[in-house]
C-alpha cells in the first residue's frame, strides 16, 4: 500500500513538473516573440527621423522615401492584427529597405557630410543587430518549446499547459538568393 | 631581432652561467654544513660544540637563502635588460613588478579578495585598441581567524577597449574547464543561463547575462567562433564584456617572460617571449577588437 502511494506521489510530482516546464516554456516564448517586436519597434521609431533628415536632399528619390514611410505603417497595423507571419515578411522588406535607404544615400555627399544621418545609421546598424539577436533568442525559445511538445511525456501536457509548436523564424527568400556585386556598383 | 638583441642575450647567458655556479656553490656548502650538523649531533660521537653548532646552522640557512637570492636576481636581470627592452621595440610599455596596472577596473568582474601579487605588467595601442596585461595572483584569507591565505585566481588578467559594439548590459562567458572558479559577476546573475545555439561553443563555456537579447548580441555566431579559438591557449578563460571595455581572466599553468635557470639562454628563448607576447596581441586580432564592422 505504502509503495503504491509512494509510487503514485512521485508520478505525480513528475507530471506536476512537466507541467510547470511547459508553461514556463510557453511563457519564455511569448517573451522572445514579444522583445522581437520591441526592437522592430526601435527601428520604425528611428525611420522618420531618417525620413526627415533624406527629404531635404534626395529630392529625387521619392519612390523609395515613399516605400519606407509605406512599410512602416503596414508594420504597425500588422502588429494590431498580431499577424505574425505577415509582421516577418514586412520587417524584411522593412530591413531591405532601409538597406537600399543607405546604399543610395551614399551618392549624396551632402546628406553624407550631415553628422545627424551618421548617427541614424550607425544606430540603425545597432538595432538591426538587436533585431537579429532578439530573432536567434526566438528561435531557441521555439526550439524548447517545440521539444517539449513533440516528445512523450510532455506532448500528453501541452494542452492543459497551454504549450503549442511555433513557427521557426525564417530569412526571407530574398535574403536567401547569392548577391551580384553588379547590381550595387554604379 | 638576431642583431638587436644578440649582444644581451649573449650577456644575459654569461649572467645565467655565473648565477648556476653560484646557486650550486650555495648548495653544497648549505648541504655540507647540514651533513656536518648530522654526523656530529649522534649523542654518541657528540663532537661540535654549541657555538660551532650554531654557526654551522646559519651557514646552512644563509647559503640556501643565497641560492634564492640568485635565482630572484638572474630572473630580474633578465626581465629588466632582455623583455623590457624586446616589449619596448613592439612600441608597448613593461612594467615588471605589475605597477600601475588597474586592477581596479576588474572590480566588478573578480570576486572579493584580500591580497594580489601582480607582476609583468604589459601595456600599450596594438592596431588602435588601448590594452593592458598583467600575472596575477589573487587570494582570500580563509575563514575568520586564520591568517592564511588561498588562491582563487593565477593567471593573466587583461583589459582592451571595445568600441564594436554598444552593451547596455554586461556578459560574463566562462569557460567549463578552468581550475579556478571565479563566481558570476552579481550584475550578470539571472534566472536562466544564456543558450545558444552553437554545441561546440555551449559544450565548453557557459554565458551569463541578464538580457537574452545584449548576450546574442555580442556573441554572434562569428564571435563564438573566435572565442573558441582562443579557448585552446589556455588552461581556461574568463571573459566579461561590459561598454566600452572587455576583460580577460586567462588561467596559465607557466609563468610569461620567465627564464629558465637550467637552459642555455639563446634566440629560442626570445622567440617564446615575443609569441607569449603576441598571445596578448592574437586576442585583438582574433576577436576583431578594432574592427568596425558589427559582425
Amino acid at each position: 500500500m505504502e509503495i503504491f502511494v509512494g509510487a503514485l506521489i512521485v508520478v505525480t510530482a513528475i507530471f506536476y513538473s512537466l507541467y510547470v516546464k511547459g508553461i514556463s516554456l510557453k511563457n519564455a516564448a511569448q517573451e522572445a516573440k514579444s522583445s522581437i517586436g520591441i526592437q522592430l519597434q526601435k527601428r520604425r521609431d528611428l525611420i522618420p527621423n531618417v525620413l526627415k533628415l533624406a527629404g531635404k536632399y534626395m529630392k529625387h528619390e521619392k519612390q523609395l522615401l515613399t516605400d519606407l514611410t509605406n512599410l512602416r505603417s503596414l508594420m504597425s497595423k500588422s502588429e494590431v492584427t498580431d499577424d505574425f507571419k505577415q509582421a516577418m515578411q514586412l520587417d524584411n522588406s522593412i530591413a531591405s529597405a532601409l538597406g537600399r535607404f543607405f546604399a543610395v544615400a551614399e551618392n549624396y555627399p551632402d546628406l553624407n557630410a550631415n553628422e545627424n544621418i551618421n548617427y541614424a545609421q550607425q544606430t540603425v546598424s545597432e538595432v538591426e543587430g538587436h533585431i537579429a539577436a532578439a530573432r536567434r533568442f526566438y528561435n531557441a525559445a521555439v526550439t524548447d518549446i517545440n521539444n517539449y511538445c513533440e516528445t512523450f511525456p510532455s506532448s500528453m501536457l501541452k494542452g492543459l499547459a497551454g504549450a503549442e509548436s511555433l513557427p521557426y523564424y525564417e530569412a526571407s527568400t530574398d535574403s536567401k538568393d547569392n548577391i551580384d556585386v553588379n547590381d550595387h556598383i554604379s | 631581432m638576431k642583431h638587436q638583441f644578440q649582444a644581451t642575450l649573449a650577456q644575459l647567458e654569461k649572467k645565467r652561467l655565473i648565477s648556476l655556479r653560484n646557486i650550486l656553490l650555495a648548495l653544497v656548502i648549505g648541504t655540507s654544513s647540514i651533513i656536518a650538523i648530522i654526523r656530529n649531533t649522534d649523542s654518541y660521537n657528540n663532537q661540535i660544540e654549541d657555538g660551532e653548532l650554531k654557526i654551522l646552522l646559519l651557514l646552512a640557512f644563509a647559503t640556501y637563502v643565497a641560492s634564492y637570492y640568485f635565482i630572484y636576481d638572474f630572473r630580474i636581470t633578465f626581465k629588466y635588460k632582455f623583455v623590457k627592452k624586446l616589449i619596448k621595440s613592439f612600441g608597448f610599455g613593461f612594467v615588471v613588478s605589475g605597477q600601475g596596472f588597474p586592477l581596479k577596473d576588474f572590480n566588478n568582474f573578480l570576486p572579493q579578495y584580500d591580497k594580489s601579487v601582480l607582476e609583468d605588467h604589459c601595456y600599450g595601442s596594438f592596431r588602435g585598441i588601448n590594452f593592458s596585461s598583467c600575472e596575477a595572483e589573487i587570494r582570500r584569507k580563509k575563514p575568520p581567524g586564520d591568517s592564511e591565505t588561498y588562491i582563487i585566481f593565477k593567471g593573466i588578467l587583461a583589459s582592451f577597449d571595445y568600441e564594436v559594439k554598444n552593451l547596455t548590459t554586461p556578459v560574463y562567458i566562462r569557460s567549463k574547464k578552468n581550475k579556478y572558479t571565479l563566481p558570476v559577476p552579481h550584475d550578470c546573475i539571472s534566472d536562466s543561463l544564456v543558450n545558444l545555439e552553437d554545441p561546440r561553443f555551449k559544450d565548453k563555456y557557459e554565458v551569463f547575462c541578464r538580457s537574452q537579447i545584449e548576450s546574442r548580441y555580442i556573441l554572434t555566431p562569428t564571435m563564438m567562433e573566435r572565442l573558441l579559438k582562443i579557448l585552446t591557449w589556455y588552461d581556461g578563460v574568463e571573459v566579461y564584456f561590459q561598454q566600452g571595455r572587455v576583460f580577460f581572466a586567462m588561467q596559465a599553468s607557466r609563468n610569461l617572460f620567465e627564464p629558465k635557470l637550467f637552459r642555455p639562454i639563446t634566440p629560442d628563448v626570445a622567440n617564446v617571449m615575443i609569441r607569449d607576447l603576441r598571445m596578448i596581441m592574437a586576442i585583438i586580432t582574433t576577436l576583431q577588437l578594432n574592427s568596425k564592422v558589427h559582425i
